[in-house]
């Protein structure tokens, strides 16, 4: 089933900008998360260095105090302390755990105070949240000799953060909406670039192709490009210009042949006319031969029997009996051309075809030659069935009287002669047969005989040499043959080939 | 050749024979003399000559018009089919019974003979019998429709 192609098509381009949409977003995505995780350690790392710093700030500051043991003093350190810096919570420890000063007092519950407890010999800095940053860190007074270091005691803080998450936020965000931006402004770039690049040339490549199958064949495409688009366009260029050659090439070849066939068709219709003029002349040639070679004959004829009406009983025996001879003389003449013109029409003048019963016709035609038969002692066999065939009657009827006719006229046995009529159908051909027992005809004469005027050796038998010559022309109007099969003295046999397609009744029923 | 043919021909008085060649149509002219005893023939050697001979004749001339005419086809000069045409063209000649009898045997002459005009077509056969056999039934067949009141 054919498709639309353009219906529901997700083009190129859409494809090739969601692709590039999302390896935008990826990218950006992936470099404000990378970006946001440095930022976020850079900050911390920062932080616990502030908060370091100002832990020993403030344990620098206390540190006398701590010695007098001056818990105003260090109570007011802390409150400027808290006063100075985010801290949620900050607190002064002596060296054996005991709250120096705070900025929460212990009667007070707060979830602080636990997350900076337990004691502390080494600054510990530890980011519990985002929000939160607890630091322990030792205040100790160094010896100046050399000696031992003193721990004095420590300093407990928990700073509040939340400035540095708020501002990593807000950087995180601004990196989003900054990546959102760039890929808006990345689409139409995006389009034009694919457009450009890609589109433009696979849409010329298409109007090409579509150009060269409504058959203009001088299209090119036109695709310029240093890619595999460009290798695509200069292949389709060059099958264009073969499909260009080869179509020239195939037209020329076409032209020549037509030129021949004009010439061919030309000769023809020439030979075609010499032909029609050559018919036309024999046409004429017959006119003359019924009309003028007739007339002559019929006078005498006529003035022969006008002359024994006439004279009857006054004339001489001999007279008369030479007036017979001239009248049979004149009706073998006549014959012979009523042959001849019958044998020139056979080919130019074809008959109506009708189904011919053959074995009704051997019946009938035994019955006309029943006399002779009868007065030479033949024997006239029909092997039934014979086939019905559709063929012209009486010409058909000329043949088989032809063949019968010489098979009594050279018959030579004084009694137990045999004709015998016999048909078959083999391999789509009709082979009808007429057998003697005669003399049968020596191999150099069995050729010869179907000619016209040329007859066997012996011309003993009176005959003009027509009948074979119309039997061949007949059987050669269907596309058949006729054939003779003899040896000296064992008679002969006269085979009739008919193809069945040109002469069976319901075949040709069936063609028209 | 039946009874009622020869019969019809008994009674026939003047013929003109068209014809080119002198034999045939004495060899004519003597085979009608012997069927009709009391006609009177005329031969015209031609076309021309058979419609010359035909304007003499009643009701025009003097001399006694023909009741039939049997008309060769192939002809020196003026054929046979010419002579039809120009029968037909003149009005007192139309109505006068052509036989066609030539040698010539073809079935489009035949159609355009009658076609033209002619009563009767039909071929000389070279047998003596034959020939005064058709002769008879030709003349017969054309007097028959010579007779009967023209269209």
């Amino acid at each position: 089933m054919p498709r639309n192609p353009r219906r529901n098509r997700i083009g190129l381009q859409t494809k090739a900008i969601c692709l590039l949409a999302l390896i935008v977003i990826g990218v950006t995505g992936a470099s404000a998360w990378f970006f946001h995780t440095t930022v976020r350690t850079l900050q911390r790392n920062t932080d616990q260095q502030f908060v370091r710093q100002i832990c020993q700030a403030l344990g620098l500051a206390a540190e006398e105090a701590i010695v007098r043991g001056d818990k105003v003093r260090t109570q007011q350190l802390i409150a400027e302390f808290v006063r100075s810096y985010p801290v949620r919570y900050a607190a002064i420890f002596s060296a054996d755990e005991r709250t120096l000063a705070t900025s929460i007092p212990n009667t007070q519950r707060s979830p602080w105070r636990s997350l900076v407890s337990g004691a502390v010999t080494v600054a510990s800095i530890e980011q519990v949240d985002d929000d939160t940053l607890a630091a322990c860190i030792p205040i100790v007074r160094r010896a100046s000799d050399g000696g031992v270091d003193e721990l004095m005691g420590s300093i407990r803080v928990v700073m509040d953060t939340s400035e540095t998450a708020r501002r990593l936020a807000k950087a995180r965000q601004r990196i989003l909406l900054i990546g959102a931006a760039v890929i808006l402004a990345a689409m139409p770039l995006g389009m034009l670039v694919v457009g450009r690049l890609f589109l433009r040339p696979i849409r010329q490549l298409a109007l090409a192709s579509r150009d060269l199958a409504r058959g203009e064949f001088s299209t090119r495409c036109h695709v310029i490009s240093n890619d595999e688009l460009g290798e695509l366009g200069l292949a389709f260029d060059s099958m264009a210009s073969e499909i260009a050659r080869q179509r020239g090439e195939l037209i020329s070849a076409n032209e020549e042949l037509e030129n021949k066939v004009a010439l061919r068709t030309g000769e023809l219709s020439q030979a075609n006319a010499r032909l029609r003029d050559e018919m036309a002349e024999k046409e004429d040639f017959l006119r003359a031969v019924s009309h003028d070679l007739n007339a002559p004959l019929r006078n005498i004829a006529g003035m022969a029997t006008m002359i024994v009406t006439q004279w009857q009983g006054r004339l001489p025996e001999e007279v008369v009996a030479r007036l017979g001879r001239i009248q049979a003389n004149v009706e073998v003449q006549n014959s012979l051309i009523s042959e001849l013109l019958e044998l020139s029409r056979i080919r130019s003048r074809p008959e109506r075809r009708r189904v011919v019963d053959l074995e009704s016709l051997m019946s009938d035609l035994g019955g006309s030659f029943e006399y002779e038969l009868q007065a030479r002692g033949i024997e006239l066999v029909v092997h039934s069935p014979l086939p019905a065939l559709l063929v012209e009657k009486n010409r058909f009827r000329q043949v088989f009287q032809n063949l019968i006719d010489n098979a009594i006229k050279y018959m030579d046995r004084p009694s137990g002669g045999r004709i015998e009529i016999g048909a078959r159908l083999e391999g789509g051909r009709y082979r009808i047969t007429v057998a003697d027992n005669g003399p049968g005809i020596p191999p150099e004469d069995q050729k010869r005989i179907f000619h016209v005027f040329r007859r066997g050796g012996n011309q003993r038998v009176p005959g003009r040499g027509v009948g074979l010559a119309l039997v061949k022309s007949v059987v050669a109007n269907y596309e058949g043959r006729v054939v003779v099969e003899s040896e000296p003295g064992h008679g002969a046999t006269f085979m009739i080939e008919l193809p069945e397609r040109t002469t069976r009744p319901a075949a040709q029923e069936a063609c028209v | 050749m039946n009874s009622t043919a020869i019969e019809s021909l008994r009674g026939l008085r003047g013929l003109l024979v068209v014809d080119d060649d002198a034999d045939t149509a004495a060899l004519i002219c003597e085979i009608i003399r012997r069927l009709c005893p009391e006609v009177r023939i005329t031969w015209a050697r031609g076309g021309v000559e058979a419609i010359e001979y035909l304007r003499r004749c009643a009701p025009h001339g003097a001399a006694p018009r023909p009741e039939a005419v049997l008309l060769d086809m192939e002809m020196p000069g003026m054929s046979g089919l010419e002579v039809l045409s120009a029968l037909a063209r003149e009005g007192g000649l139309r109505d006068i019974p052509v036989a066609i009898f030539t040698g010539l045997d073809d079935a489009a002459l035949r159609r355009r003979a009658l076609r033209a005009g002619a009563c009767a077509f039909a071929v000389k056969p070279v047998a003596p019998e034959r020939l005064t056999a058709v002769l008879g039934e030709t003349l017969a067949r054309c007097l028959a429709a010579g007779r009967e009141p023209r269209p």
